[in-house]
C-alpha cells in the first residue's frame, strides 16, 4: 500500500514551487551573500527586463534596481528604498527588500508588486495637475482683468454724470440768457461749468502710469526727493520687486529718519542687478529691529532667488540683489 | 477746516473727490496719493482728519491693511473706504480694522459728503448689503458665509485637502459645500464655479 503520507508530502513539494512560480509578484529568497535560495518565474523574468540577465546574485540585482542603469526601454519612476521601474511593456513594479529570520538565520526577501494601475493613475493625476495649473493661472489672469473692468466702469459712470452735468449746464445757461436775467444768476452756472471742465480736464490729462512715476509722485507728496542712477532692468518682474524695496525704503526714510532724498543706485552684473538704497536721514541708533515692512519684503526677494541686506553704519542702506533671466540679461 | 486725504489711483475718481472736498467749503484737500502704501508715511508727517482710502490701490497695496495700520497707529484719523468692488468680504475686514465707514463709489456729490459729514460727526456709515452679483444662476445674496469662505480659498486653484487645512475644517465639508454651490449655481465643475466666481467679484483674494 501507498503512503498517503509520502504522497502528500511530495505533491506539497512541487506544489509550493509551482504556487510560488504562479504568484503575481516576483519573488526571491536569498543568503545575506547573496546566493539565491528560491526565486519565482515572474522575478526571474524581471531581472531580465530591469537588467538584460538572469537574477543569480540577489544582492548584485537590488544594487541594480536601486541605482543601476535600467536596461533599454525601462525606466526607474521613483528612486529610494522602495523603487518603481516601468518596463517596456508599460507594466510598472515596485521592489522592496526584507531581511527575515528564518530558523535563526537571516534571510533576504525581495518582492516585485505590480503597481502598474496605480502608475496610471499618477500619470494621469500629473496630467490634471498640469490642466488645472493652466486652469489656475487663466482664473488669476481674470482677477486682474476684472479690477481693470471695474475702474473702466467707474470711469464710464463718471463720464456719464458729467455729461448729464453739462446738459443742466447748459439748460441753466440758455434760460438765464433768454430771460436776460443779471451776473447774480449768472454766477452759480458759471461755477457749474468750471467744475465741469476741470473734471474733463483731468480725464483728459490721465495717462498711463508706470509704477516709477507713482513712486516719484508719492515721494513728493511725501516731501522726499527721489534720485534714480542707473537703469532698471526692463524685466516687468524684476523692476516690480526692485520698486517695492524702494517703496519700503521710503517708508522707512520717512517715517525713522526723516529723510528728505532718497538714493537709489542700480547695477549689473551678468545674471543679476543690485540696487544700493540711502537716504539723507539721521543714522538710526544702534541695530535695526526689523519690523513687519522689512521682514515681508525680505520673504518676497528670497521668494524669487535675490537677497536683501541691512547695514545701519555709518548710515542706513539697504542692498537689494535679484536674478535676472537669461534672455533678458542679454538683451 | 476738516483736512482731507485722498488715497485713489483712477485718475477720474480721484479729480472727482478732489472737486467734492474742494467745493465743499468745509473739507481742506491735503493730498492725493494713488497706492495705500505710502498714507500712513503721510500722516505720521502731516496734519490730517479724514483719509477717503480706495481698495486696490497702485503697487498693489490694499487700502483695507494699510486702513487697519493707520487706525492702530494714529486712531483719531477718520477713515472711509470708497470701492467699488462687490467682494463682499470688504465690509467685514473694514469693520475689523476698525474703519469708520465704508461707501459704494457713487458719482453723487451729495450723497459722498453726507457719508463725510455723518463720519467727521463720530457715526459709522456701513451699506447693509453688498452690490448684487450673479454667480451662474445664483445671486451673491443667496451664498452662506461658509460657502463664500470655500469659495474665496477655491480661487487659489489648490486641492479640498489644502482648503481644508486653511479653514480648519474636513475635506468632506470642503467637497460639500463646493457641490451644493455648484448645485445652487447650475455650473457643473469647480473650475466653472471658481471663473464664475472670480468674474463677478463676489470674492476677492488679492487685496
Amino acid at each position: 500500500m501507498r503512503n498517503p503520507f509520502m504522497t502528500r508530502e511530495r505533491l506539497a513539494r512541487s506544489s509550493v514551487k509551482e504556487s510560488f512560480d504562479n504568484l503575481p509578484m516576483g519573488m526571491c529568497f536569498a543568503n545575506p551573500h547573496g546566493f539565491v535560495l528560491l526565486l519565482n518565474r515572474r522575478m526571474s523574468g524581471l531581472s531580465h527586463a530591469v537588467t538584460g540577465s538572469a537574477l543569480q546574485d540577489a544582492e548584485a540585482f537590488w544594487t541594480a534596481v536601486t541605482e543601476g542603469a535600467p536596461a533599454p526601454g525601462a525606466e526607474r519612476i521613483r528612486y529610494g528604498t522602495a523603487p518603481v521601474i516601468r518596463l517596456p511593456d508599460g507594466t510598472a513594479w515596485a521592489f522592496s527588500r526584507h531581511v527575515l529570520t528564518l530558523e535563526g538565520k537571516p534571510v533576504t526577501q525581495l518582492v516585485a508588486s505590480d503597481v502598474t494601475e496605480l502608475d496610471d493613475a499618477r500619470l494621469k493625476l500629473c496630467e490634471a495637475n498640469a490642466k488645472l495649473k493652466v486652469m489656475n493661472d487663466r482664473l488669476k489672469q481674470y482677477g486682474k482683468d476684472l479690477i481693470e473692468v471695474t475702474a473702466r466702469e467707474e470711469r464710464l459712470d463718471t463720464k456719464v454724470r458729467i455729461h448729464d452735468e453739462l446738459g443742466r449746464a447748459l439748460l441753466a445757461t440758455r434760460r438765464c440768457l433768454g430771460e436776460n436775467e443779471g451776473d447774480e444768476a449768472a454766477a452759480p452756472i458759471l461755477e457749474l461749468w468750471r467744475r465741469d471742465i476741470s473734471a474733463l480736464r483731468g480725464s483728459a490729462e490721465a495717462k498711463p502710469r508706470t509704477t516709477m512715476t507713482v513712486l516719484a509722485d508719492a515721494a513728493r507728496t511725501l516731501g522726499v526727493s527721489l534720485r534714480v542712477e542707473g537703469e532698471l532692468p526692463a524685466e516687468k518682474g524684476a523692476e516690480t520687486l526692485l520698486l517695492s524695496a524702494v517703496s519700503e525704503a521710503l517708508n522707512n526714510a520717512v517715517r525713522h529718519a526723516g529723510a528728505k532724498s532718497l538714493t537709489v543706485v542700480l547695477s549689473r552684473s551678468p545674471g543679476a542687478v543690485c540696487a544700493g538704497i540711502t537716504n539723507d536721514g539721521a543714522p538710526p541708533e544702534g541695530e535695526i529691529a526689523e519690523g513687519g515692512g522689512l521682514t515681508a519684503l525680505r520673504r518676497v526677494l528670497e521668494a524669487n532667488g535675490g537677497t536683501l541686506e541691512i547695514s545701519s553704519a555709518p548710515v542706513f542702506k539697504m542692498t537689494v540683489t535679484l536674478p535676472l533671466s537669461e534672455e533678458v540679461a542679454s538683451r | 477746516m476738516t483736512k482731507v486725504l485722498i488715497v485713489e489711483d483712477d485718475p477720474m475718481a480721484q479729480s472727482l473727490m478732489e472737486l467734492f472736498v474742494k467745493n465743499s467749503g468745509r473739507y481742506e484737500l491735503a493730498a492725493c496719493i494713488e497706492s495705500a502704501a505710502f498714507a500712513l508715511s503721510y500722516c505720521m508727517q502731516n496734519r490730517v482728519d479724514l483719509i477717503l482710502m480706495d481698495v486696490c490701490t497702485a503697487l498693489d497695496a490694499s487700502g483695507l491693511m494699510e486702513a487697519a495700520k493707520i487706525k492702530a497707529r494714529l486712531p483719531d484719523i477718520k477713515i472711509i473706504i470708497v470701492t467699488s468692488q462687490p467682494e463682499c468680504d470688504f465690509i467685514q475686514r473694514a469693520r475689523m480694522g476698525s474703519v469708520d465707514s465704508f461707501w459704494y463709489k457713487t458719482p453723487r456729490e451729495g450723497e459722498m459728503l453726507g457719508v463725510m459729514d455723518r463720519t467727521m460727526a463720530g457715526e459709522h456709515i456701513y451699506p447693509d448689503t453688498t452690490p448684487e452679483v450673479m454667480v451662474g444662476g445664483l445671486s451673491s445674496r443667496e451664498f452662506t458665509a461658509r460657502e463664500l469662505e470655500v469659495l474665496r480659498e477655491l480661487l487659489t486653484g489648490d486641492s479640498n485637502a489644502q482648503i481644508a487645512e486653511r479653514l480648519g475644517i474636513s475635506e468632506k465639508n470642503v467637497r460639500n459645500y463646493v457641490s451644493s454651490m455648484m448645485a445652487k449655481t447650475g455650473l457643473d465643475t469647480r473650475t466653472k464655479l471658481a471663473v464664475a466666481a472670480d468674474r463677478s467679484g463676489i470674492v476677492n483674494k488679492d487685496f
